[in-house]
């Protein structure tokens, strides 16, 4: 045995970079591996709705001071009495109506987020126990923590020490009224607020109070004037990174657009997207998006984005770190002259029209050229790349291969995620060495590989045994992180926590 | 100014002392005793290993230094080593082995965890069994014992 092996020091710092499903492998190598694994193995329990009571009890009693992380998802019997084990929490996740207050008083020191999406207004007890916890930082709260009339004193307390908030006002509205001191929202960075209707009121209780917002994410209540709606943001949030906007019943004017885009302070992030009777609007600001080139982080693309503006963005944004959506990039302008600038991109998503002439090899390789110049890429997701119509998918044109391009990809040296579309041909057994040989990182791989299912069996057996998996159709789902399902937001805030 | 280090196998290795510094054993070291042209010996590390550190230092020599918040979650992604290090990492397992070993020693926090990502890396999607095949380790479970882990890591699954 390899003598650092031996150390349980160094077992356990492995630990740390493992995820669940290998941990889980490794506390069955051995009893010193099981003892180092534990830590990690434990730091999440989720509590599914349908228990075995005893089994349980038996699990906490032996692990219940290691979980950090605490998801209750339905009932739980109060005769288990989870505070009495889990004694250490860092966050704690509520999806039914558990009574919290407990656990909440246990793990006072230590909790820092507290997520809860019962539809039940919260008792007394849970918000003045939770508001006395001293680190809490991110909260959660899908019903409303504040009674019709007033805020709870104790709430505004705790805003002073909060560092992400997600409001779902669906019981409860901001009144007019200026009820929050003047300070209470002095460390927020992250703000989620959603169905509420008072827009003055989340002026003067809310944004007014919150200096040092950075992410921004906001309903637009209906009936007002998306203008109307910014020139708040915009007035009060002067440190603003990253907004999503979300709803508002009445498309805004292009022009608003532009004029809202040119006021705001250099952003890494922005979307808005209209909700106009239920229907998601897709518009294209792509050219309204200028101002914020040399700061932008993520783009999210949408099908009307022209190639030409996809090109521009690539060109001219040095920071981006992730575009995704469905904009459509042409191998003309991929070829044209101006170099793309975005060495940064770690996730890149999009079709490339192009190869309407299969014998265009020189053409291929000018696309392929310029993904190896994206050194940072970790997931790469190109669709459709010749036009889709049923002549050309039973005709063979080109595939993912070497000798065609692929081997140009040499440099790609980060890359964990790859998917395709629509290979044709497919890849052969040479294509697929010579991706997990040049690609070490690579874990997960989307695509049928080969039209032959035979072949294509064969070749997921050479890249299982290297360890690469079909997150999307392997039960098995593989060891991949996922990448792919980051949204865009959080490769300009690597701190948003996503609602689901 | 340079430090004179000296390996296992009695061989001097002049680095200066921002490299050297980089190993907090080091750098508590010269703290300790001030600054000096005595050899500083590391008997737990040989010239070969020591001259991969070195060199490993030497690129990182300009790094900011890691603050460790205790606050921070510990986990964290094995996916995310840089470029250089990978290729630095290319060696045999014995050599990685060893390299993990002295960088704990030496308390290169940066180093011991891409070896340990490196590690990890191997690890991921093996059963444990080919772990244990990997890395020559002796299966010492009884069957019971096995059996009642396979039970509790159930709980411990994502849901």
């Amino acid at each position: 045995m390899e003598k650092a092996l031996a150390l349980p020091e160094i077992l356990e710092n492995i630990g740390r970079f493992l995820d669940i499903k290998d941990l889980q492998s490794c506390s069955l190598v051995s009893k010193l591996w099981a003892k180092s694994m534990k830590q990690y193995l434990w730091w999440t329990l989720s509590i599914p709705k349908v228990i075995q009571t005893d089994d349980l009890r038996k699990v906490l009693y032996k692990f219940g001071h290691l979980i950090r992380e605490l998801h209750i998802n339905g009932e739980v019997k109060q005769d288990i009495l989870l505070e009495e084990y889990c004694t250490g929490l860092y966050g704690l996740t509520v999806k039914s109506n558990y009574q919290s207050d407990g656990l909440i008083r246990r793990s006072h020191q230590t909790l820092r987020s507290f997520c809860h999406y019962w539809e039940v207004v919260q008792s007394s007890s849970v918000q003045s126990t939770l508001f006395q916890c001293p680190r809490l930082e991110f909260l959660f709260f899908n019903s409303v923590l504040l009674s019709d009339t007033k805020i709870s004193s104790s709430f505004v307390e705790a805003c002073t020490h909060l560092t992400s908030l997600t409001l779902n006002m669906a019981n409860w509205d901001f009144p007019e009224d200026i009820l929050m001191p003047k300070s209470s929202f002095l460390k927020l960075e992250r703000l989620t607020v959603s169905n509420y209707r008072n827009l003055k009121g989340l002026k003067s209780n809310m944004l007014d109070r919150c200096p040092n917002l950075k992410t921004l994410v906001c309903s637009q209540p209906l009936g007002t004037r998306f203008k109307e709606f910014m020139d708040v943001i915009i007035a009060t949030c002067r440190r603003l990174k990253v907004l999503w906007v979300i709803g508002g019943n009445i498309p805004p004017d292009d022009s608003d657009v532009k004029a809202v885009l040119k006021a705001l302070p250099p952003m890494e992030f922005i979307q808005i997207r209209g909700y106009p009777y239920g229907k998601v609007i897709e518009r294209n600001y792509a050219s309204f998006l200028h101002p914020h080139h040399a700061t932008l982080r993520a783009v999210e693309l949408s099908s009307r984005w022209t190639s030409a503006q996809i090109h521009k963005l690539l060109c001219s944004c040095p920071n981006l770190r992730a575009v995704f959506g469905y904009g459509t990039l042409s191998a003309d302008d991929i070829g044209s002259t101006s170099q793309w600038v975005c060495a940064k991109l770690e996730c890149f998503r999009v079709r490339i029209a192009a190869f309407t002439v299969p014998e265009l090899s020189e053409e291929r390789r000018v696309v392929f050229r310029r993904l190896a110049q994206l050194r940072h890429l970790r997931s790469l997701e190109l669709a459709a790349l010749y036009p889709i119509n049923d002549s050309v998918l039973t005709s063979p044109t080109y595939g993912f291969q070497l000798g065609e391009g692929l081997e140009l990809l040499e440099p790609l040296k980060m890359l964990q995620q790859c998917c395709l579309s629509y290979l044709r041909p497919g890849l052969r057994k040479r294509d697929v060495k010579w991706m997990v040989r040049a690609w070490p990182s690579l874990t997960s791989f989307c695509a049928k590989l080969n039209p032959d299912d035979e072949e294509n069996e064969r070749l997921w057996k050479i890249f299982h045994s290297r360890g690469v998996w079909d997150q999307l159709s392997d039960s098995r789902g593989g060891p991949c992180e996922s990448v792919m399902t980051k949204c865009a937001i959080e490769y300009a805030d690597a701190d948003y926590q996503p609602v689901q | 100014m340079t430090i004179t280090l000296t390996s296992l196998d009695n061989v001097e290795f002049k680095v200066d002392k921002d490299v050297a510094e980089r190993s907090i054993l080091i750098k508590n070291m010269i703290d300790d005793i001030g600054e000096t042209d005595a050899p500083i010996p590391l008997p737990n590390v040989s010239s070969a290993v020591l001259t991969k550190v070195i060199e490993y230092c030497e690129h990182h020599r300009h790094d900011p230094p890691q603050v460790q918040d205790e606050s921070d979650d510990p986990r964290k992604r094995s996916n995310d080593i840089e470029e250089w290090d990978m290729k630095f990492m290319q060696v045999d397992q014995e050599m990685l082995f060893e390299i993990i070993l002295a960088a704990n020693y030496l308390d290169i926090k940066p180093l011991l965890d891409v070896g340990c990502k490196t590690v990890a890396n191997i690890i991921k999607g093996k059963t444990p069994e080919e772990i244990r095949k990997v890395f020559n380790i002796v299966n010492d479970f009884t069957p019971e014992e096995e059996a009642q882990i396979k039970k509790e890591n159930e709980w411990a699954e994502d849901r």
